[in-house]
């Protein structure tokens, strides 16, 4: 991070204004819940990207981080009294705990182990949040009590969960831009094409994969603290649900792994299409949007493997490639 | 009670097996890692309600329909995930997930959320002794054993199951010597996908199908390759008794709900203490892929 590029940044702070007052101005909030939901999976696949895309560990557990981030807010707030102001922070604090347990004793897997182990981890999480109905409610589930104020974290306005929700993502393109042009962004790419390599250099795979595992779920623990706030209610199976993160998974491959804007493009393209089809077909197709998920999956795994976002890049940058071959 | 428990364990081990040793030998043979195994498992339950239901023919005269359906179900998927034997790990974890997403809500749309079961067959229990068993149970483990004991035979006795071997062991190295490794990845993949359409059409004698059961039964075959030592049919099997009777015992004594919690755990722990599996002391169907796995 030499110098930073102006004219970008400041492009991006023109945009984050732009949607803060195009949100002023959706009065429905249905359509603010659409963009709401947008922004949550983006920032989700986004906090996950840095993990899967980033450092190569394929989690499909990630949930037990947001899982762990909603339980953890609601529980400090409905036994303790404990404002989520601060819950939100903590909830990241746990899953972030939570994460480095679970690296220290699985980051040295080999692929799919890892992935396995992951998985293992939130299913784990799914049946004790099932079994200590003391603390979680069990399978009833926690209802965060509808009282709007600051203190409480719960707004009347549902543009107040608007801006929370744009400067959550806001931060999360931050921190991943910010890693994907540091020196521990090399080190991970260097990392994930080639292991033995990178670490024969001196770089300490550990270490970095250790980051990029605290951060996302740091990140992801906070979504899921938010996320219960938003909607006053949580059960271990929609907090602790491996389907969500093979569909978070999803939108970050679909979009291009690795790249700051491909899990932003996965999320904004795919989940409006998901809305629709729920609102529109809910009834007779229920499972009709995850099908074109895994469908489009496998289609861009096969075809682009780098995803949306990659691919474009490498056309883009092919091209300026041959225009300067021809100049000369 | 105690002996109740561990035989009962092993009953429902003998059951697992069947969904294991497909995914072991497919991850053994041409390393393809399958997390859609448990999906095809699902399959097999549905075809085998569907047949059911239409005709009424009993759950183990539906595999002339189940094993038809998951060969040609192999043959497609095997066909997705071909370009990447050997290549891209990553890829095929995303393409299996991809599948396990669209197989599960091709189910969800065709046979909604309700739990799918087939009621009893069999009116009474036997009883031996102190001990009972449900005639499904039992059934279920006889045909389950049988068709391992069968397999193992075929893997050592005869060309193609050597050929097998061969490519588990080196894939570069059988090619030299004339083995059609890209026939023998499909043969394999093949014939996973059929023990799992089997373990299926014998599990819905004894569990409701839901469209999403599929995550259990992946994870459960998982568990059961990496405790068994990757590659290992015969620790597979044994693993998968060791599992049953972890359920049973720990459902009898925590509650129902948190049978799978402790294998979970174990499988965790396992992983991490030691990623060669429990019964790498048993003969391997090949070392060479232990000493490379074990890192």
């Amino acid at each position: 991070m030499k110098h930073i590029n102006i004219k970008k940044l400041l492009l991006w702070i023109g945009f984050f204004i732009l949607l803060l007052i195009l949100g002023t101005k959706v009065g429905n909030n249905y359509y603010l819940d659409f963009l709401i939901t947008i922004f949550f999976m983006a920032s989700m696949a986004s906090a996950w990207n840095l993990v899967g895309g980033y450092a190569g560990l394929i989690s499909i557990g990630h949930v037990a981080f947001l899982g762990l981030g909603a339980y953890t807010s609601s529980i400090l707030f409905l036994k303790l009294g404990v404002s989520p102001l601060f819950g939100i922070f903590l909830g990241g604090g746990m899953a972030m705990l939570l994460a480095f347990l679970l690296g220290i004793l699985t980051i040295r897997l080999r692929g799919p182990f890892f992935t396995l182990s992951t998985i293992a981890i939130a299913e784990i999480l799914l049946l004790l949040a099932t079994r200590f109905v003391d603390l979680t409610g069990g399978s009833q589930g926690l209802d965060i009590p509808y009282k709007p104020s600051v203190f409480n974290f719960v707004f009347k306005s549902y543009y107040v969960y608007y801006v929370i929700y744009l400067v959550l993502l806001a931060v999360i393109i931050s921190v991943v831009t910010y890693i994907n042009h540091s020196k521990t962004g090399c080190y991970l790419k260097a990392i994930r094409e080639d292991e033995t390599a990178a670490s024969s250099l001196g770089v300490s795979i550990l270490k970095y994969k250790m980051t990029a595992l605290l951060i996302s779920a740091f990140f992801t623990g906070v979504g899921g603290s938010i996320y219960a706030q938003y909607l006053l209610f949580i059960d271990p199976h929609s907090v602790f649900s491996v389907g969500f993160s093979t569909k978070v998974a999803a939108l970050s491959i679909i979009g291009g792994l690795g790249t700051v804007l491909g899990p932003i493009v996965g999320a904004f393209l795919l989940t409006p299409i998901e809305m629709l089809l729920r609102s529109q077909l809910g009834g007779t197709y229920q499972g009709l949007y995850l099908l074109l998920y895994g469908v489009i999956m496998i289609l861009v795994i096969l075809i682009i493997p780098r995803g949306i976002v990659g691919t474009l890049t490498e056309v883009v940058k092919n091209k300026r490639k041959k225009d300067a071959d021809r100049t000369k | 009670m105690l002996i109740q428990l561990l035989i009962s364990g092993i009953m429902l081990g003998g059951v697992y097996a069947l969904t294991s040793i497909g995914l072991s030998l497919i991850f053994g043979v041409s390393k393809i890692v399958n997390f859609a195994h448990g999906d095809f498992v699902v399959v097999g339950m549905y075809i085998t309600y569907s047949v059911y239901q239409a005709t009424g023919l009993s759950p183990y005269l539906s595999w002339i329909v189940v094993i038809p359906c998951s060969v040609f179900l192999g043959y497609l998927v095997f066909l997705l995930l071909k370009r990447t034997i050997g290549v891209q790990e990553v890829n095929q974890i995303f393409i299996t997930l991809g599948l396990s997403m669209v197989i599960q809500n091709v189910i969800l749309m065709v046979f909604k959320s309700d739990y799918r079961t087939i009621r009893t067959i069999f009116k009474n229990n036997i009883k031996i002794g102190d001990i009972f068993l449900t005639r499904e149970g039992l059934l279920a483990f006889l045909i389950a054993i049988v068709i391992t004991v069968v397999f193992l035979w075929f893997l050592n006795k005869t060309d193609t199951g050597r050929a097998m071997k061969a490519v588990s062991q080196d894939r570069s190295a059988a090619h030299l010597m004339g083995v059609r490794v890209g026939g023998i990845d499909l043969l394999v993949f093949c014939l996973g996908i059929v023990f799992a359409g089997i373990a299926g059409s014998l599990l819905i004698t004894m569990f409701a199908a839901y469209p999403t059961s599929g995550g259990v039964y992946n994870l459960l075959a998982w568990v059961t390759v990496v405790m068994g030592g990757l590659g290992n049919v015969v620790g597979a099997l044994f693993a998968a008794f060791l599992i049953g009777i972890i359920e049973i015992v720990s459902g009898y004594y925590l509650g129902a709900d948190m049978r799978q919690v402790v294998y979970y755990v174990f499988f965790v722990i396992i992983l991490i203490l030691r990623p060669q599996g429990l019964f790498s002391g048993i003969k391997f169907i090949n070392r060479k892929v232990k000493t490379n796995e074990a890192h």
